[in-house]
């Protein structure tokens, strides 16, 4: 199976002096859900810009769908990967929701009569229905996350990034889109990657890349890189709380299995209980 | 002196088709000296409540008292630049607030406009710097050199250098990833056990009003719901579930294991509590 | 706050509201021009009653108009005064303690008033029946033979409706700033000459940096969804135009037409 992403010695310098990524590889397998996280200034943004062709590399190689990114082929890979950013405000394009579906269509140059159907689709695949007609200043930071989704979507794209969609929303709109994100994974198999601070987000994943200063510190399924507790401590990184009750457990003489769900630890420790 | 509501009603572009009704009666005591957390769905009217504060805006209906100002519904309000230097106000996402040149000149914005001469707001400004963090080399950068995490830090002391009673934060921590945030909480704990400033948070994230905060008031549909101790909120299922939260991790943990038929005690707030009482069951 | 009423629109459900915006930008150019005809005060008369008709059939009411008379009522006077003194042609109409104020002195200035009142009804048609992203797509459908020109202009309309989408945004944005600000002491009522400027700076610098900081941002999502400058597009929106348009253009051009007879016949 061909992957999604290869990335390969990736090196970039905002200012000529440090290098915001130095060197980072990894790979991204197709149809996966990877979460990427690291401190701020870890340069996960900046990958992704890099990934976008939205900032031109200094050394180093990117592979989309088998596609090495370069100046030519930065249109075909945009048409196979797209990204929704942080600030809900300043992605939103257009004047109303249909308006804002439409733009990405309008630059692919589909047929008029065709959009249409293609922007109902879509703005139903999450939620958005009834606000169709909206203007961004009537809608929550959620909701036009939510359109901002629709958009990448409508342009029919096989993998998609996240560059922390949710930290700049409130509790109800991070549970909404991170729900629409899976929704939308399980079912179209399409290859997530998103950058986020959440740590049960990162949980949940398939696949975890961690990054420090500007390279890839680790990498692995999520049980994996957890187990890397000291080091994912010396890079200031939260780690989820299962992880901290069963050091916490571990230190008081009780075992538990090495779980990354929440339910799973409490039917454990349950079942310990009452069986004493 | 506590700061109190009385009745307080708020409206929103009043006699126009637009109008909206952001506060309905809200009677509140907010403890003086104390870490108080303001909780509640997004738009119960928690930005709304904390911008009575410092007189940004004026009740329509009844009485807001700060220390000993009174600031009453359709009564102009003469001492507003005197109660914002005592009440220091930081909005949501207060980096755009930067605009000076350097970042001392920018800190000293503030004190400077309250009246402090040139020289003393320059030393009270360095020393707000450096309580939030900021190194003395970095003093004259351009706001813009830095990073999202240090400007806000740079917005925050700029409002500790106008050496506020009260301390009042609008989401402090949104954006922030999880070591910053952590930091800016640390900061406020820190200020008030040291000096007793008040601190007014209005958060979403639960597990730093558990981890955090003293008080807690919980807002929904413009009035003042629940007002309790963050520790008797965080026990009783009935006040979590009418205010609607999420619940932070150890409580959910706690819920998980009632619902399989163990029941831990509600006191345990913090995971070595918990784990203590987690190993007794289990017989160690 | 949110709902704020972009420019002049006044929302409702009117022929004029419902007609294609090329076709009212084309009658109001049209119409402007027909005041400029020499046709005397019969001409202005027609032009009247139509544009009267017209703007009670936007559903519009007449003080509206009336009302955006008002910042030029100052200046209408002092444009009489000044055609009072300077001009001594026609016959003496009033002696006012010893000034003569002569018939065309009056007679000039009520001309100007008359056809400034027109442009504003005409003017006040139009973007008060038009939203604003409207007149932008109508524009750059009309403009789009000045391509061959040069003129970017497809790349002009996007840029103008992006300036609209993100008006309402950016008051929001003023707005949290100049509170932010207030908490930190600024005053824009009191205080020295220098602490005013503090004050104005405290809040344009911060609009400006997020501004460009949101343009930048913008370009990249905009560069992310395939947007290539000049690159081929097609628009989502299509303007079409229906049997009420082709009616309006010919009234107006029938209206032209009678006008300019009317002006030669008088000539």
């Amino acid at each position: 199976m061909e992957n999604a992403i290869e990335v390969k010695d990736l090196q970039y310098s905002y200012d000529q002096k440090n290098d915001a990524v130095s060197g980072a590889s990894f790979t991204i397998a197709k149809g996966s859900f990877t979460t990427i996280i690291g401190p701020n200034g870890s340069g996960k943004s900046t990958v992704a810009k890099l990934l976008m062709g939205l900032l031109e590399k200094k050394a180093g190689t990117i592979v989309v769908d088998g596609i090495e990114l370069s100046d030519t082929t930065v249109g075909d890979i945009r048409q196979r990967m797209g990204i929704v950013f942080q600030n809900p405000d300043n992605q939103f394009i257009g004047a109303t929701v249909r308006d804002d579906i439409a733009f990405g269509l309008e630059n692919r140059c589909v047929e008029q009569p065709k959009m249409d159907p293609i922007i109902d689709e879509y703005a139903a695949k999450v939620g958005m229905t009834p606000f169709l007609d909206s203007e961004p200043t009537n809608l929550s930071g959620g909701q036009k996350q939510r359109v901002a989704i629709a958009s990448v979507l409508a342009m029919d794209m096989d993998i998609l990034l996240f560059d922390e969609a949710t930290s700049m929303l409130d509790p109800t709109g991070k549970r909404d889109i991170s729900k629409l994100v899976h929704d939308i994974h399980d079912q179209q198999g399409l290859t997530v990657v998103a950058i986020t601070h959440n740590i049960e987000e990162v949980a949940a994943s398939d696949y975890v890349i961690v990054m420090g200063a500007g390279k890839v510190v680790l990498s692995g399924t999520p049980a994996a890189v957890f187990k890397h507790q000291a080091q994912l401590l010396k890079l200031q990184m939260d780690v989820p709380f299962v992880y901290k009750l069963a050091a916490a457990l571990k230190a008081r003489g009780v075992k538990t299995a090495e779980t990354l769900d929440m339910e799973r630890m409490a039917s454990e420790i349950c079942r310990s209980a009452s069986k004493k | 002196m506590p700061i109190s509501f009385e009745k307080v009603s708020y409206e929103y572009a009043p006699h126009t088709p637009f109008s909206y009704q952001a506060l309905r009666g809200v009677d509140l005591q907010l403890a003086e000296g104390r870490i108080t957390a303001i909780i509640g769905a997004t738009g119960s009217g928690k930005t709304t409540l904390v911008q009575h504060l410092n007189a940004l805006l004026i009740p329509s209906e009844g009485t807001v008292r700060v220390m000993e100002h009174e600031i009453a519904a359709g009564r102009r309000f003469k001492d507003a630049k005197k109660l914002r230097q005592k009440v220091g106000l930081v909005f949501q996402f207060p980096e755009y607030q930067l605009f000076e040149e350097t970042l001392i000149k920018d800190v000293a914005f503030g004190p400077i406009n309250f009246g402090m001469d040139a020289d003393k707001a320059a030393a009270v400004a360095a020393q707000a710097l450096s309580t939030v963090g900021i190194d003395k080399a970095d003093f004259e950068k351009s706001p813009l050199e830095l990073s999202g995490g240090q400007k806000r830090r740079v917005a925050i002391a700029g409002i500790l250098a106008m050496q506020p009673k009260v301390l009042v934060l609008d989401e402090p921590t949104a954006g922030l990833d999880p070591q910053g945030a952590a930091a800016v909480m640390e900061l406020f704990r820190r200020l008030n056990r040291s000096q007793g400033i008040t601190v007014i948070i209005v958060s979403h994230d639960m597990e730093y009003v558990l981890d955090y905060c003293d008080q807690v008031v919980v807002m929904s549909h413009g009035q003042a719901v629940i007002q309790t101790d963050v520790k008797g909120f965080f026990e009783s299922e009935q006040y979590m579930d009418q205010a609607n939260i999420d619940p932070p991790a150890i409580v959910r943990f706690r819920q998980l294991c009632a619902a399989k038929g163990l029941k831990l005690p509600a006191d345990a707030l913090t995971i070595d509590a918990l784990a203590d009482q987690i190993a007794k069951r289990i017989g160690r | 706050m949110k709902n704020i009423t972009l420019g002049r629109y006044v929302p409702a459900d009117s022929f004029f509201h419902r007609l294609d915006p090329r076709t009212k930008l084309v009658a109001m150019i049209a119409m402007l021009v027909a005041i400029f005809l020499p046709t005397g005060f019969y001409g202005y008369a027609i032009i009247g009653v139509v544009m009267v008709f017209c703007i009670l059939a936007a559903h519009l009411t007449i003080s509206t108009v009336v009302q955006s008379m008002k910042p030029m009522l100052v200046m209408l006077l002092f444009l009489l005064v000044i055609n009072c003194l300077v001009v001594k042609t026609g016959y003496v109409w009033l002696n006012l303690w010893g000034l003569l104020i002569y018939s065309d002195a009056v007679i000039q200035t009520l001309y100007i008033v008359v056809r400034l009142l027109l442009m504003i009804m005409i003017t006040t048609l139009l973007t008060a029946t038009t939203k604003p992203m409207d007149m932008t797509l109508g524009l750059e459908d009309l403009l789009s033979p000045m391509q061959f020109f040069h003129l970017p202009t497809h790349d002009i309309a996007m840029m103008i409706a992006l300036a609209l989408r993100f008006i309402p945004t950016l008051i929001e944005e003023s707005q949290r700033i100049l509170k932010a600000q207030a908490s930190r002491g600024v005053d824009l009522e009191n205080g020295t000459f220098r602490e005013k400027i503090m004050a104005v700076l405290s809040l344009i610098v911060p609009l400006f940096v997020s501004s460009f900081q949101r343009a930048d941002d913008l370009a990249d999502a905009m560069e992310a969804r395939g947007y290539v400058v000049g690159a081929p597009r097609v628009r989502y929106k299509k303007l079409r135009l229906r049997a009420a348009d082709y009616m309006t253009l010919a009234l107006v051009a029938a209206l032209l037409g009678g006008l300019i007879y009317l002006a030669v016949v008088l000539a």
